[in-house]
C-alpha cells in the first residue's frame, strides 16, 4: 500500500530527471547563519526523451535554497560555492540523473534563478505505446558527481561551465556543458532577461547510454546496434525571463532550443534533431 | 490527464491573481519596490573585502536607469515583518544601507515613496565608493591619494571594466547646492596659501551633468605636503580616477 504512494511522491516532488544539465544558481551574498530559498510550481513542454518528435506537458516543481556557507541546492542539484572573488564561481556539484524507461524520461525539479537545464517528461505507468525506446535497457537513476567553473567575462556576459560524471548504467558518462550568458540590464523594472548560448560535449559512454543500441539490445529487439562515438552532442539557446511581482512572488519562464548534432543526431533513437523545452512557475521566495 | 491540466491552469490563474491584488495595493500608494536582499548582495562585497579600506565608504545609490543621472531627494523605508526603518537619502541619492540579518531573513523591501505626479522610467541601484569625511574638514594632500588608491584597488578587486588600468588623479569635493559657505582652501610647506576654484556642477561618471557645487584637487599639482582645508563638510568627497 505504501509503496506506490512512496513511489508517486517521490515521482512528482524528486522524480530522477534524465539527460538533464547539472545546476548552479547564481551567486547569492548574505549574513552568517541565514539563507534565500524559492519554492514554485509550473509547467513544463518538453520532448519526451532527447531527439523524441513527441512532447508532453507536465507539471514543474521548482526549488533553490542556498545558505550563508556556501552550500546550495538547486532543482536537481546541490553543491557548494567556494570562490572568495568577484569575477570567479567554482565548486563541487552532485546531480540526479533520472532513469529511462521505454516511456521515455521522468519528471524534475527545476531551478529558480541561475544557470539551468532540464530533463523530459514521463508518465511511465501510463505510456506503454511500442516506440523507439521499446524494448533497449532501463536506464537506471545514477547520482552524477561533477563540479562548476563560472568567470565573468565582462559586466553582462559571464561563461559558465558545469561538468558531470557518473551516467549511464555502467557510471561512466561524462557530460561537460559550457556556456555564454548575457544578462541583459535595465530591460525593466522587476524584469530580468538572461540569454544564453553554448555546447554539450559528452564522452562515447555518455552518447552510448542515451542514443546507442548495444549488441545485447540488438539481439533481443531485432533491430540494428548503433555504436556511438564522444564529441559535441548538442548546441543550444535558450531565454530566461523572471519576472518579479513583490519581494515574494515570481514567474520564473524559461525557452530552450537544442540542435543534436554528431553521433547523438545519427542515432535511430532520433526521430528530429531539434527540441524545444518551454517552461513557466510561479515562485515564492522566503 | 485532461482534468490534471484543468487543476493545474486553474491554480495558476488563481495564483496570478493573487499576486496581482497584492501587486496593485502597494502600486495605489505610487510607491517603489525593491528587494532588500539584491541591495544586500550589493552591498556585501565591500564588507568581504579584506585589503585596506579604513579610508573609503559604500553607499547604495539610486539612478534612473534610462539615463544614470541620480535619483536623489526621496523617501527611502526599509520594511518588512517586523522592522520600519526611514533612510535618509543625501543629495547625490545615496543612503547608508543599515546590513542587518532580521531584515534579509525577513526578506524585506526598499521602498521609495512616489509624488503623485513622479513617474520614472525605471529606477536601478549601484555601488558608490566615497572617501570618508573628516570630522575637523582637515585633510593631507598624501592620505587623500591613500584613500583614493584604496577605492580604485577595490574597483579592480572587483573587476569593474571602467577602472582597469587607471591610475588616480586627484579627489571631488562635493557640496550642496544651497551651501553657500563653500570654500577650499590650500596651505602648502612655505605658508603659502591657495583658495580653489568652486564649479557649480560638474560630469559624473555616465557624463550627466550634476548640478551640485564641486572643488577639485589634483595630486599632480605638487609632490609636497600640502593641507586642505574645506570651511563646510561636504556631502561627498569622490576619488577621481582616470
Amino acid at each position: 500500500m505504501l509503496k506506490p504512494i512512496l513511489l508517486i511522491s517521490i515521482t512528482v516532488f524528486l522524480s530522477t530527471v534524465n539527460s538533464a544539465h547539472a545546476q548552479t544558481p547564481s551567486r547569492n551574498l548574505m549574513p552568517d547563519g541565514s539563507h534565500d530559498m524559492y519554492i514554485g510550481l509550473g509547467i513544463i513542454h518538453r520532448p519526451k526523451y532527447e531527439g523524441a518528435q513527441t512532447s508532453k506537458t507536465t507539471a514543474l516543481p521548482a526549488l533553490q535554497i542556498q545558505w550563508s556557507n556556501g552550500i546550495f541546492v538547486a532543482g536537481m542539484s546541490a553543491g557548494m560555492q567556494l570562490s572568495e572573488s568577484p569575477q570567479i564561481e567554482y565548486g563541487p556539484l552532485l546531480t540526479i540523473a533520472p532513469g529511462r524507461t521505454d516511456s521515455g524520461i521522468a519528471n524534475s525539479v527545476d531551478i529558480v534563478n541561475g544557470q539551468n537545464g532540464y530533463a523530459s517528461i514521463n508518465t511511465p505507468q501510463f505510456e506503454k505505446r511500442a516506440n523507439k525506446l521499446t524494448g533497449l535497457d532501463v536506464l537506471q537513476t545514477r547520482l552524477l558527481v561533477g563540479g562548476f567553473l563560472h568567470k565573468q567575462l565582462t559586466e553582462n556576459i559571464q561563461n559558465t561551465n558545469i561538468v558531470t560524471y557518473g551516467s549511464g548504467n555502467q557510471h561512466d558518462g561524462a557530460k561537460l556543458v559550457s556556456d555564454l550568458r548575457y544578462r541583459i540590464k535595465n530591460f525593466a523594472q522587476h524584469h530580468a532577461i538572461t540569454l544564453g548560448t553554448g555546447v554539450t560535449v559528452v564522452n562515447q559512454a555518455n552518447n552510448q547510454t542515451y542514443f546507442g543500441i548495444s549488441q545485447q539490445e540488438s539481439d533481443r529487439t531485432g533491430r540494428k546496434s548503433y555504436i556511438t562515438s564522444g564529441g559535441i552532442k548538442d548546441i543550444h539557446a535558450d531565454i530566461n525571463w523572471n519576472w518579479s511581482f513583490s519581494t515574494s512572488y515570481l514567474l520564473t519562464s524559461k525557452i530552450n532550443f537544442t540542435y543534436l548534432t554528431g553521433s547523438a543526431s545519427k542515432s535511430p533513437l532520433v526521430e528530429g534533431r531539434s527540441n524545444v523545452t518551454i517552461s513557466t512557475a510561479l515562485a515564492y521566495r522566503f | 490527464m485532461n482534468s490534471y491540466k484543468t487543476f493545474l491552469t486553474v491554480t495558476l490563474l488563481l495564483s496570478t491573481m493573487l499576486v496581482e491584488a497584492q501587486v496593485n495595493n502597494a502600486n495605489s500608494k505610487n510607491a517603489l519596490w525593491m528587494s532588500y536582499r539584491d541591495a544586500y548582495k550589493t552591498m556585501l562585497w565591500f564588507e568581504k573585502y579584506g585589503k585596506p579600506k579604513n579610508l573609503i565608504q559604500n553607499h547604495l545609490q539610486f539612478v534612473v536607469a534610462e539615463n544614470m543621472q541620480f535619483f536623489e531627494n526621496q523617501e527611502v523605508t526599509l520594511i518588512s515583518k517586523n522592522t520600519r526603518i526611514s533612510l535618509s537619502m543625501d543629495e547625490m541619492g545615496r543612503i547608508a544601507l543599515p546590513l542587518l540579518k532580521s531584515a534579509y531573513d525577513e526578506n524585506a523591501e526598499l521602498n521609495i515613496n512616489l509624488s503623485m505626479d513622479q513617474k520614472p522610467k525605471q529606477v536601478t541601484f549601484l555601488r558608490s565608493i566615497s572617501i570618508v569625511p573628516r570630522l575637523d574638514n582637515t585633510y593631507d594632500n598624501s592620505e587623500l591619494y591613500l584613500a583614493c588608491e584604496q577605492a580604485l584597488q577595490f574597483q579592480q578587486f572587483l573587476g569593474t571594466e571602467s577602472f582597469k588600468n587607471k591610475r588616480c588623479a586627484g579627489v571631488r569635493f562635493v557640496f550642496s547646492s544651497a551651501d553657500n559657505a563653500v570654500s577650499v582652501k590650500t596651505k602648502s610647506g612655505n605658508n603659502e596659501e591657495k583658495t580653489l576654484s568652486i564649479a557649480l556642477s560638474f560630469n559624473n561618471l555616465t557624463g550627466n551633468i550634476v548640478k551640485l557645487k564641486a572643488v577639485n584637487f589634483s595630486f599632480h599639482q605638487t609632490t609636497e605636503k600640502v593641507r586642505i582645508v574645506t570651511r563646510s563638510t561636504p556631502i561627498a568627497i569622490m576619488p577621481i580616477i582616470e
